[in-house]
């Protein structure tokens, strides 16, 4: 009898985990992807008509030809390359229509590289020209810097205790090392733009290099989670990758200083 | 199969076991029900496993789709405003002129530390590139509180001084480094001859652009914080900058 009744109960519990597994849970989760989906359209929306009401209260009523968006272009740039020369540190200036990357002090060019392959988010180029001059007739302050590899390779060395362990421990620098860089700037908390070494076959990967992109993309998931849980439109960040060689782009990372300075041009 | 008639079994629901070996038994009133159960099961598979990745790799794909691809070209007018267009072309001038004055006319110096390279400057062309050797990171941990990075500083700098067959005076870490007492300040023992090469640019706070006994390490980050060349790049070098030419390092 009792025997009977246990196992009319079992099967009424399985029953519930199976509902909550199989029903509730799944339903859960799907709702919550369709909550995503719609905030994250109501949020893009927002901030574009953000961006397109700079510089631009009254509405952009101009009429523009294809020629005077260009000098208007170019006028920003050289703007914005002006106000880095009065820093101190070393800036990046990125010029996607020529396609180069800078890095100049003080009004100086430093290194300039020709990028081939660039990702550009379709919401630079749905930018009107004024709002454009306001958004980019000043250069944007780095406001997070990170990478897969460490922006500076400090080891540390004990004082040897006296000339026979000085002579044993000798420092080797490792040139076999390969190292995969990538990583990406924060500028002013709206733009991002990230680097990916261009020479690597596809598939090649590293520990350090899938650990720098799964703590991005966790990054990005727990704060978009964040802002939803607390009813608050999740931010979006519209983004540029570039490609360009692992040489320049490790120099690049290594010389720009946590707040430096960058200036584009579209 | 058909179930056999309940009267047939004296009122007893009949169990599986009566039926007869051999014969497969599907009841199609529990079929329609184990269906639609593994279809529910499949489907709550399939948002599990879809929830994370969407959410990692997907969902950043979003806001990208539902910009308008409209771009504010299609709304340009063909012919341009002239008197704007001139406007334009006038302040564009002026602000290359402006920033051209940036770039120094005489030599200068650009030294990369992450590639261990440089490049000399004459008349804002590039006269002559090599290989050098910048600071190792390395952090020298000695008693108590001493501590010692070996780094090269980022920055412009000038050459605040020209000197040949330098003397290196070593500082304290360099007696730590070796594992020795740190002698008096002007003791003998601090000075050393032949080991920074015929020449030597002081960028100020100790730094050197100097000659190396290790060409061997050219090209990789051993230094102590100074930059180090070969003798025939360091004499070029040497010979172009004037005392108060700029060095820039990155």
């Amino acid at each position: 009898m009792m025997k009977t009744q246990s196992n009319q109960q079992n099967p009424k519990q399985g029953s519930t985990a199976k509902t909550i597994f199989l029903k509730v849970i799944p339903l859960v989760l799907t709702a919550w992807l369709a909550i995503y989906t719609l905030t994250m359209g109501i949020a893009v929306h927002k901030q574009v008509k953000a961006f397109q009401s700079q510089g631009n209260q009254g509405g952009d009523t101009l009429s523009w030809s294809s020629e005077e968006w260009q000098l208007l272009k170019d006028k920003t740039f050289l703007e914005a390359r002006i106000a880095l020369a009065g820093d101190d540190s070393i800036a990046m200036t990125i010029d996607f229509q020529d396609s180069i990357i800078r890095l100049e002090t003080k009004g100086v060019v430093l290194r300039e590289v020709k990028f081939g392959k660039v990702e550009i988010s379709r919401f630079f180029k749905a930018l009107k020209p004024l709002s454009y001059a306001a958004l980019f007739s000043k250069p944007f302050m780095i406001t997070e810097i990170e990478g897969s590899i460490v922006k500076e390779p400090i080891q540390v060395k004990k004082a040897p205790r006296d000339s026979t362990e000085a002579a044993q421990n000798i420092t080797t620098v490792d040139t076999s090392r390969v190292e995969f860089v990538e990583w990406h700037l924060q500028l002013d908390s709206v733009f991002v733009v990230s680097f990916v070494q261009s020479e690597r076959s596809f598939g090649q990967i590293d520990w350090p290099t899938l650990k720098y992109r799964l703590s991005r993309n966790y990054q990005t998931f727990a704060e978009t989670n964040r802002d939803l849980l607390r009813f608050r439109l999740p931010a979006y960040q519209p983004e540029v990758t570039l490609f360009i060689p692992g040489k320049e782009t490790k120099s690049f990372y290594r010389a720009l200083p946590p707040n430096g300075k960058v200036a584009l041009k579209f | 199969m058909q179930r056999k008639n309940k009267t047939e079994n004296n009122g007893q629901i009949p169990s599986r076991d009566d039926s007869l070996p051999g014969m497969i038994e599907t009841d199609p009133l529990e079929e329609a029900p184990r269906r639609r159960r593994t279809v529910e099961t499949l489907l709550a598979i399939a948002v599990y496993m879809a929830f994370v990745p969407f959410m990692l790799y997907l969902s950043p794909k979003i806001p990208e789709m539902l910009i308008s691809s409209k771009l504010p070209g299609k709304s340009l007018l063909e012919a341009p405003d002239e008197k704007r267009v001139k406007k334009y072309k006038a302040e564009i001038s002026a602000l290359e002129k402006r920033f051209d004055r940036f770039t120094p006319g005489n030599a200068y110096l650009v030294v990369n530390t992450t590639e261990n390279k440089f490049s000399l400057y004459r008349n804002r062309k590039i006269v002559r590139e090599g290989l050098c050797s910048t600071g190792s990171y390395i952090s020298l941990e000695g008693e108590g509180d001493k501590k010692w990075i070996f780094k090269t500083p980022r920055g412009d700098f000038k050459v605040r001084g020209k000197i040949t067959d330098p003397v290196w005076r070593k500082p304290d870490w360099a007696f730590v480094e070796e594992g020795l007492p740190i002698p008096p300040a002007n003791h003998p023992s601090r000075y050393e001859r032949g080991v920074l090469g015929d020449y030597a640019l002081a960028l100020g706070d100790g730094y050197l652009i100097h000659g190396t006994l290790y060409q061997r390490f050219l090209g990789m980050p051993v230094t102590h914080g100074c930059i180090r060349m070969n003798d025939a790049d360091l004499k070029e070098v040497y010979e172009t900058l004037p005392v108060g030419a700029k060095v820039f390092i990155y």
